[in-house]
């Protein structure tokens, strides 16, 4: 896929519905991993696509910093209004979820890894990618937000709501994905707990 | 992509330690398969007072070993410190009491006994004409880790050797094996690192290492994916044969060229491609953007090739590895609370995680 036909949002590695600031930071930190002239690119982009990218993602930059360009490319994109930016009621009457890719049946076993691998936010994240779902996909199905998704994925365990929430949270987020519930549940908080429990033994007051 | 830290548990040990006795001292090496004396000289240590003992962490590995979990390094430039990381990370994980092999399978030699504190294989001329003995196996110290290497130090055309010594690391009963083949993408290396649980490629953060890590990484992606006589292997050869002029540049071209004709084919050359996850370790950074290289690194074969690489973060430039290793001590059991002990911790715990494992100390 080149630049051109990418979505500007996915080119900068944003959600839709992306702030300003978040665009700025994105930016900065791709033009910065993404130099033509830096190491990063060195030996996998030739330098014609190395300045193609780097114009590509200004470009985005550009347009999506304006409020004029950024409203009138929301709108070509997304004529119904962006997914993200919708109410969660509005967007169910609006339009069903884009129906699933065909998932395989056995994700683990795709992923190379023993059946009774336990399903910790690094493992439901490979899934999801073999899965060919985004956090979006996700989110959209659950409700659940992209910041607590990003942070279950994550085992940021510190950002991440009350035990009796996650429960909940991790369950749907591996249903989504074809796995048992129960048995993610148990495995999610299973390790959520072992922080818990190291984190209480370092702050014991 | 994951982008938290874990936390760096402090390196010393959280239960008491357990006195290892007898301390043997470091530098005798125990062959468990008798090799030929007359054939090698083993060097003699003068200096006999550095002998440290080796403190177990009572931690565990708490996964029920069924099949030795495999961790190969291969890859990239040579010098990236490649053979170290994979040394000290075998020397961490023995300590945590589960049985480990390290195996040197680097064509053009390792090192790796270098970085263990052991010595150098010497053969005599005349054993070189010779049929070649078992790979050696010896213990270090008294950590408990074996190293396999083959018997005399490997040069070019050695490729038997290195096969037989894989087979005996592999066959050692052990829990982690950890595989170091050097940077050559011949078939050996290839296959290996495609079939091991987690293939490593350590990268300095600077351009030649990383350009000679792009080209080993695609020449596995493609080995994966047009290796064999299964069906879309087949297709997928064929296409590309066919193309001329360079069309299909990127896996996602070919995947794209191939649903037209062959969907089937299409769908499994997507999954090969998704579920290659190479993992990218960075060593010897030296400042913040070094650091965040590996998640640059991963971001960029995303972009290009659609993999899914893993990071492993990053390891500090330290000079007490390089003070330990040209005094070739073993930078785990001679300085277990340095900077890249810590970093060594780190990446044992984000790598085992990757694999699906939890390391809990």
């Amino acid at each position: 896929m080149t630049e051109e036909d990418e979505d500007l949002y996915a080119l900068l590695e944003l959600d839709p519905g992306a702030t300003d600031d978040e665009i700025r930071r994105a930016f900065k930190m791709l033009t910065g991993r993404f130099d033509p002239g830096g190491p990063v690119m060195y030996g996998l982009f030739s330098a014609r696509e190395g300045h193609r990218l780097a114009k590509a993602l200004r470009d985005a930059y550009d347009t999506l910093m304006d409020p004029e360009k950024r409203r009138s490319y929301d709108r070509s994109v997304y004529p119904e209004g962006h997914p993200s930016l919708r109410r969660a009621d509005e967007r169910v009457a609006a339009a069903p979820p884009r129906p699933l890719p065909s998932l395989p049946t056995d994700p683990l076993a795709v992923l190379q890894l023993p059946p009774e691998t336990p399903l910790t936010g690094m493992v439901l994240m490979r899934v999801r990618q073999v899965c060919n779902l985004t956090l979006e996909d996700i989110a959209d199905r659950t409700k659940i937000s992209m910041f607590t998704l990003r942070c279950i994925e994550g085992d940021a365990y510190s950002d991440l709501p009350a035990a009796v929430y996650l429960r909940g949270f991790v369950r749907q987020v591996a249903e989504q994905l074809r796995l048992e519930g129960d048995r993610a549940v148990t495995d999610y908080m299973e390790a959520y707990e072992a922080w818990r429990a190291e984190e209480a033994r370092k702050k014991p007051w | 992509m994951s982008e938290d830290e874990p936390e760096v548990t402090p390196p010393e040990p959280v239960d008491p330690p357990e006195p290892v006795d007898p301390p043997e001292p470091v530098d005798t090496p125990e062959p468990v398969d008798t090799p030929e004396p007359v054939d090698t000289i083993d060097v003699e240590d003068e200096d006999d007072t550095h002998d440290t003992e080796f403190v177990s962490l009572g931690g565990e590995l708490p996964w029920e070993p069924s099949e030795p979990l495999k961790v190969v390094f291969a890859g990239g430039k040579g010098g990236t410190g490649r053979s170290l990381v994979a040394a000290n990370l075998a020397l961490f994980l023995s300590r945590l009491g589960r049985e480990v092999v390290v195996a040197d399978l680097d064509p053009s030699g390792s090192n790796l006994h270098t970085y263990l504190g052991l010595d150098p294989l010497l053969p005599k001329a005349g054993a070189l004409l010779r049929a070649p003995g078992p790979p050696r196996i010896e213990t270090v110290g008294s950590t408990g880790l074996r190293l396999c290497r083959p018997p005399w130090p490997m040069g070019s055309g050695d490729e038997p050797l290195r096969a037989e010594a894989l087979d005996a690391a592999l066959s050692q009963g052990a829990d982690v094996v950890i595989l170091d083949l050097g940077t050559q993408a011949d078939e050996l290396t290839l296959d290996t690192f495609l079939t091991a649980d987690a293939g490593i490629v350590v990268v300095l953060p600077e351009p030649v290492a990383i350009e000679r890590a792009y080209a080993f990484l695609r020449s596995a992606l493609y080995r994966r994916l047009l290796h064999g006589d299964d069906e879309p292997a087949v297709v997928a050869r064929a296409l590309l044969a066919a193309d001329q002029v360079g069309q299909l540049d990127t896996p996602a071209d070919l995947v794209s060229a191939l649903g037209g004709v062959h969907p089937n084919a299409a769908d499994a050359i997507r999954a090969r491609v998704l579920s290659f996850t190479p993992r990218i370790l960075i060593n010897g950074c030296r400042s913040r953007a070094d650091r965040e290289m590996a998640p640059g690194l991963v971001s960029a074969l995303r972009r290009r090739w659609g993999i899914n690489a893993i990071p492993l973060g990053g390891i500090e430039y330290d000079e007490v590895a390089w003070e330990a290793t040209r005094r070739r001590r073993a930078v785990m059991v001679e300085y277990p609370a340095c900077a890249m002990a810590g970093h060594i911790e780190r990446l044992a715990r984000r790598l085992l995680t990757t694999m699906g494992k939890e390391l809990r100390i």
